[in-house]
């Protein structure tokens, strides 16, 4: 049934959309996250990934989330003598992480899965209305 | 005879246009599900052509491109629905920089096209078996 088949694409694309937000949530959420031992590494942002795959047996191509990136750029530098990890000049290392970075990639994730989220309503809508010609 | 029902000239057309728009929205659903694959171009399908398949609908009862059964030993062969149906790349879109070429408003556009048409097709599909039913004197 080439309706099914509609909705489990679109099923693939949040699914995507959804690991995407998991990501992004890690980030924000560890957007202060410093380093364990005083010098070290803070938390790197990670960059989530997407590619698309032709499924033979459905015949289309399907989303599957990839795996997560690092992002290599530098780590932000703040003067904090006192911190516990800060390095011997008393500078602590923070995670290149930018909340409005990450925000903008919340949005566009969510405005993804909203628009799979429309393209299932309307699947679901002209499969309702095929079956509905049987109480004719 | 025996009279099979797809094989009146406004069913079967009804018919090939539904499984044209539920084709279409299988191709629309694998646009908006890879919207952020980079390297995906936005596919579309060719819009059947009306002069074609009013031609096969009244010259030929088996319009769907089949072969003819003269015997009945003989196998009827149709193509298959997703062949019948070439898609296209969508040309009305520029890439972003990722090499993605998906406008996610131009799909939600088709999309709700696609049900509004495919809505049509089935109401009229209903009102041509209540045709028949009155008919026959069933309804």
């Amino acid at each position: 049934m080439d309706f099914t088949t509609s909705l489990i694409v679109a099923a693939s694309g949040m699914r995507a959309q959804s690991d995407r937000m998991r990501v992004i949530a890690e980030n924000i959420a560890n957007a202060n996250s410093t380093a364990a031992t005083p010098g070290g590494d803070p938390y790197r942002r990670k960059i989530a990934t997407v590619k698309s795959e032709f499924d033979r047996e459905l015949g289309a191509t399907l989303v599957t989330p990839g795996k997560p990136v690092a992002d290599s750029t530098e780590f932000r530098l703040q003067y904090d003598p006192g911190n516990p990890n800060a390095d011997p000049k008393g500078y602590v290392k923070l995670p290149n992480v930018n909340s409005l970075v990450e925000i903008m990639d919340m949005r566009e994730a969510q405005r993804s899965y909203e628009a799979d989220l429309t393209v299932m309503d309307a699947s679901k809508a002209m499969l309702t209305r095929t079956v509905d010609l049987l109480r004719k | 005879m025996a009279a099979n029902l797809s094989d009146m000239p406004l069913l079967a057309m009804l018919k090939q246009r539904m499984s044209w728009l539920s084709a279409r929205q299988n191709v629309l659903a694998q646009n908006v599900a890879n919207v952020d694959t980079p390297g995906y171009t936005a596919r579309d399908l060719k819009p059947i052509d009306f002069q074609d398949v009013l031609h096969g609908a009244t010259t030929d009862p088996k319009f769907s491109g089949g072969l003819m059964t003269t015997d009945s030993r003989h196998i009827a062969l149709t193509p298959s629905q997703s062949a019948a149906f070439g898609d296209v790349a969508s040309p009305d879109v520029e890439a972003n920089p990722s090499g993605n070429s998906v406008s996610l408003e131009q799909e939600m556009i088709r999309v709700s096209d696609t049900q509004a048409e495919y809505q049509a097709a089935s109401n009229l599909y209903a009102k041509a078996m209540s045709m028949m039913k009155t008919a026959i004197g069933g309804g």
